[in-house]
């Protein structure tokens, strides 16, 4: 729906967007980032530093498989006590870049999918006249 | 001109296929018949509907496996509970709420042979409701979660349902009278759902979500709409044919279990081996048998005139008995069901076992008439929409085609006296299946009926 508004969706200038997005350039830089961020050296995903405050993230954590929790809980741990003697991970035991992937986001775009779903349903008040017409059954 | 436009027009014509009818203009003055239909879909999934041509209308797809088959207890209660899932890419909001959006009903059920997911809706959403409920039967996506957030339901349904003295006590008399297989509770156990994984659950479908063991079937539905439709939702899913489980024919054993529980109200329910639906005969007979002998009030006030079966003359104040027949593929469960004060359960049971032996030596004209009118009026007020794709699946997965019930009363009307207490007599010749549920102190033993 918000690709569609002001007639951006099939414009240049998105389209360029994109393939910018997926540039090797832009994934070049955006690695390079996240490892001088700092939270590899500690033994965090990028992942670990999404505020877990607020009932999205929260219902998201709660559909954590249980050995990711444990996982998660670890990290955050040693990352406390690395923090509290100023010190980092060994190198060979930093989290890699391979390492690094996602695996909260996706159970957040779930969750948040789910909501706006829920919320785009609650707007309708009846059936929409399209769909009623398709219908006709002998 | 003014009159040409007010005048009314009328028909009173009866359509006799579901094809000419036209459901646009005024109403007919009667119900048409029922059109019953059986066909195969393209990859070889069965398609029944009995069109009743109404305006409401109901599909199930019901695969052929349940408690019965799990090789793992709980798999089928557990199944059935997260049958509805997110489909990939997209969420399980969107899944309930297009059906919610137009009213109709989405849910799922498991009985001892058959899981099913099913839905209510008028006529003209069929196009909606058939993508729908197949998607969700054959979903290859099944999230951690889902599984995990599936089983505190189920805890709760097997705790709330086995907390019914009715329902524990049919459910022991299954596995006293069947032991494995149909003897398999229903509900899964908060220890058996312990021990599931998601593998067990995805096993189970695999081997049983099978072209050969599945049914579609509509109630109020044509049949041409709902094999397009059919062949068409299948088209993005490819099942395999035949199932690779192999079925162990059930055997009827027979024993006695004692439940100690609440003193306020006993139970005992008496077990004998019964027909099973499959063979319409016996199961006519069966029924008529049962019609015969059930002690349950017919009309709500006024005891005297209300039951007149064989049983109700063995009911003592504050102690009712009722007979029961459940049918299944190949076995059946006829019972007897007493509830009510313990210190009364003993001498109500040795009555009631006594009416089933005067049954079997004979059985009078006057009460065989009764007992097929009841019997009739029965299965049919049994079969309310649920309960008959449900029945109609089970019957179809079995033999491949189902009896109506009209049919069923045909059959039923031509029950005779000497075959009822034939039926009594097999009855009394099979090992009884006892379970009572109470005051242990008061209850009787098996042996002492």
């Amino acid at each position: 729906m918000a690709s569609s508004v002001g007639g951006f969706a099939g414009s240049a200038l998105l389209a360029n967007l994109r393939t910018f997005r997926a540039s090797n350039a832009l994934t070049a830089f955006s690695e390079w980032h996240a490892s001088t961020m700092g939270h590899r050296a500690l033994g965090l995903k990028g992942d670990d530093l999404i505020p877990e405050e607020g009932p999205l993230v929260q219902e998201a954590l709660r559909r954590l498989s249980p050995q990711e929790t444990e996982n998660r809980l670890f990290r955050f741990r040693r990352a406390y006590a690395l923090s509290t003697t100023q010190t980092e991970l060994a190198p060979k035991d930093q989290i890699s870049a391979a390492e690094d992937q996602p695996y909260l986001r996706p159970l957040i775009d779930i969750v948040e999918a789910e909501i706006a779903t829920k919320e785009n349903f609650d707007l309708l008040t009846a059936i929409p006249e399209q769909l009623k017409r398709r219908n006709r059954s002998s | 001109m003014l009159r040409n436009t007010l005048q009314q027009r009328r028909s009173f014509a009866i359509a006799t296929s579901a094809v000419s009818y036209k459901r646009v203009g005024d109403q007919v003055s009667s119900a048409p018949a029922a059109v019953k239909s059986v066909t195969s879909a393209a990859n070889g999934v069965k398609i029944a509907t009995l069109d009743g041509r109404g305006p409401a209308s109901q599909v199930a797809v019901v695969v052929g496996a349940g408690a019965r088959h799990e090789a793992k207890a709980g798999v089928a209660h557990l199944l059935k509970a997260s049958l509805i899932r997110a489909r990939p890419g997209d969420n399980v909001v969107r899944a309930v709420r297009e059906f919610e959006l137009r009213g109709n009903t989405l849910y799922t059920a498991v009985s001892r042979e058959n899981t099913l997911i099913a839905s209510s809706f008028l006529r003209d959403d069929l196009v909606d409701v058939v993508p729908g409920l197949v998607s969700q039967v054959f979903n290859p996506s099944f999230q951690p979660y889902e599984f995990l957030d599936a089983i505190p339901g189920v805890e709760a349904e097997t705790a709330a349902s086995l907390e019914d003295p009715t329902t524990r006590v049919l459910d022991s008399l299954h596995s006293v009278a069947f032991r494995r297989g149909l003897g398999n509770s229903l509900f899964a156990t908060p220890d058996a759902l312990h021990h599931l994984k998601r593998a067990d659950l995805q096993a189970f479908a695999a081997s049983h979500f099978t072209a050969d063991n599945i049914a579609v079937v509509g109630s109020g539905v044509a049949h041409e709409e709902l094999e397009a439709l059919v062949n068409s939702a299948f088209e993005g899913f490819s099942i395999p044919s035949t199932s690779s489980a192999s079925q162990t024919a059930s055997s009827y054993y027979g024993g006695e279990v004692r439940i100690a529980g609440s003193s306020s109200a006993s139970h005992l329910a008496i077990g004998f081996k019964s027909a099973a639906f499959t063979n319409t005969k016996s199961y006519a007979t069966a029924l008529v048998l049962r019609a015969l002998l059930d002690g349950s009030h017919r009309v709500k006030w006024g005891a005297t005139s209300g039951a007149t079966g064989l049983l109700a003359a063995a009911a003592a104040p504050g102690t009712n008995v009722s007979a029961f027949q459940t049918s299944y593929t190949d076995a059946g469960l006829f019972g007897l069901h007493i509830q009510g004060n313990a210190s009364n359960v003993k001498s109500v049971a040795q009555k009631s076992v006594e009416a089933v032996k005067r049954a079997a030596s004979s059985v009078s004209d006057a009460d065989l008439a009764r007992a097929k009118k009841i019997a009739i009026v029965d299965y049919e007020l049994g079969q309310s929409r649920d309960e008959l794709v449900a029945d109609i699946a089970r019957q179809v997965l079995a033999s491949g085609n189902f009896v109506t019930v009209a049919e069923l009363a045909a059959e039923i009307s031509r029950v005779s006296a000497s075959e009822v207490a034939q039926a009594a007599q097999a009855l009394l010749s099979s090992k009884a299946s006892v379970v009572s549920y109470g005051d242990l102190n008061k209850l009787p033993y098996a042996d002492e009926l």
